[in-house]
C-alpha cells in the first residue's frame, strides 16, 4: 500500500504541470480563437481592398494583388484547418460511450 | 499572424525592384535611337542601383538605391542633313547596345521568376504542413 501512495505522490507534478501551464498563458480558448478570426478577417478585407484599388486602378502593379489574395486564401486554409481539427475533437466526445 | 507571411513579403520587394528595373531596361531599348532628351543631348541609357534593407531580424529585403545614367560617350554617327547634328555633321545617338539590353532583360525575367517560384514553394510548404492535420 506504501508503494501505491509512493507512486500517486510522484504523478502529482506531472498532473498540476499543464494546468499551471495553462494559468500562465492568460488568453482563453475562445478568446484565442476569436483574435485568429478577426486576424483572418483583417486579412481578407485587405485582399478585397487590393482586388478594389487594382480595378480601380489606384495600385498598377498585379503581383500586390496576388500577394494579398495569396495571404488570405492562407490564413482561410489555416483557419479552416483549425475547424476541422475543432469539430473533429468535438464530434469525437460527443460520440463517446456513456 | 504577420510572421507567417515573412517570406512572402521579402519576395514582393525583390518583385518590386525587379519591376522597376524592367522599366529602365523598356526605356533603354525604347530610346535607342533617341538623339534628344528633356535634359538635352541624346538619351542617356539607365540604370538601377539594389540595396538591401533589414526587413526583419532574419529576412533582408531588396529595394532600388537610385536611378544611376550610364557615363559611356554617345555613339557618334556622321549625318549632316539631321536636325540634331552638331556643326561638324555628327549626330549623337544613345550609347545603348540592345544586346546588352536584351541579357539584362533576360536576367531581370529570371529573377523575377525565381521570386515567383519562392512564393510557390513556400505556399506549398505551408499547405503541406495543414495537410499533416488530416492524417
Amino acid at each position: 500500500m506504501s508503494d501505491i501512495g509512493n507512486i500517486t505522490t510522484d504523478i502529482k507534478p506531472v498532473i498540476s504541470e499543464p494546468v499551471k501551464a495553462a494559468q500562465k498563458g492568460s488568453v482563453s480558448f475562445d478568446n484565442a480563437i476569436k483574435d485568429a478570426l478577426k486576424e483572418v478577417s483583417v486579412v481578407q478585407n485587405n485582399a478585397d481592398k487590393a482586388i478594389e484599388d487594382f480595378s480601380k486602378g489606384k495600385v498598377q502593379d498585379i503581383h500586390t494583388v496576388v500577394l494579398a489574395m495569396e495571404k488570405a486564401d492562407m490564413s482561410m486554409q489555416t483557419l479552416l484547418q483549425v475547424r476541422n481539427k475543432l469539430l473533429n475533437a468535438y464530434n469525437t466526445i460527443m460520440s463517446m460511450q456513456v | 499572424m504577420e510572421d507567417m507571411f515573412l517570406p512572402l513579403n521579402v519576395s514582393a520587394t525583390a518583385l518590386e525592384a525587379q519591376k522597376i528595373r524592367m522599366n529602365t531596361i523598356a526605356s533603354n531599348i525604347a530610346n535607342v535611337n533617341s538623339t534628344s532628351s528633356p535634359e538635352g543631348g541624346p538619351y542617356r541609357r539607365k540604370d538601377v542601383v539594389f540595396e538591401s534593407y533589414l526587413y526583419d531580424e532574419s529576412s533582408v529585403g531588396v529595394n532600388i538605391s537610385k536611378i544611376v545614367e550610364d557615363e559611356r560617350p554617345p555613339r557618334r554617327v556622321y549625318d549632316p542633313g539631321h536636325p540634331d547634328a552638331d556643326k561638324n555633321g555628327y549626330v549623337s545617338y544613345p550609347n545603348i547596345n540592345t544586346i546588352e539590353e536584351m541579357v539584362n532583360l533576360i536576367d531581370a525575367t529570371h529573377a523575377y521568376e525565381a521570386n515567383l517560384t519562392l512564393i510557390a514553394a513556400y505556399k506549398d510548404m505551408y499547405s503541406k504542413t495543414l495537410a499533416l492535420t488530416q492524417v
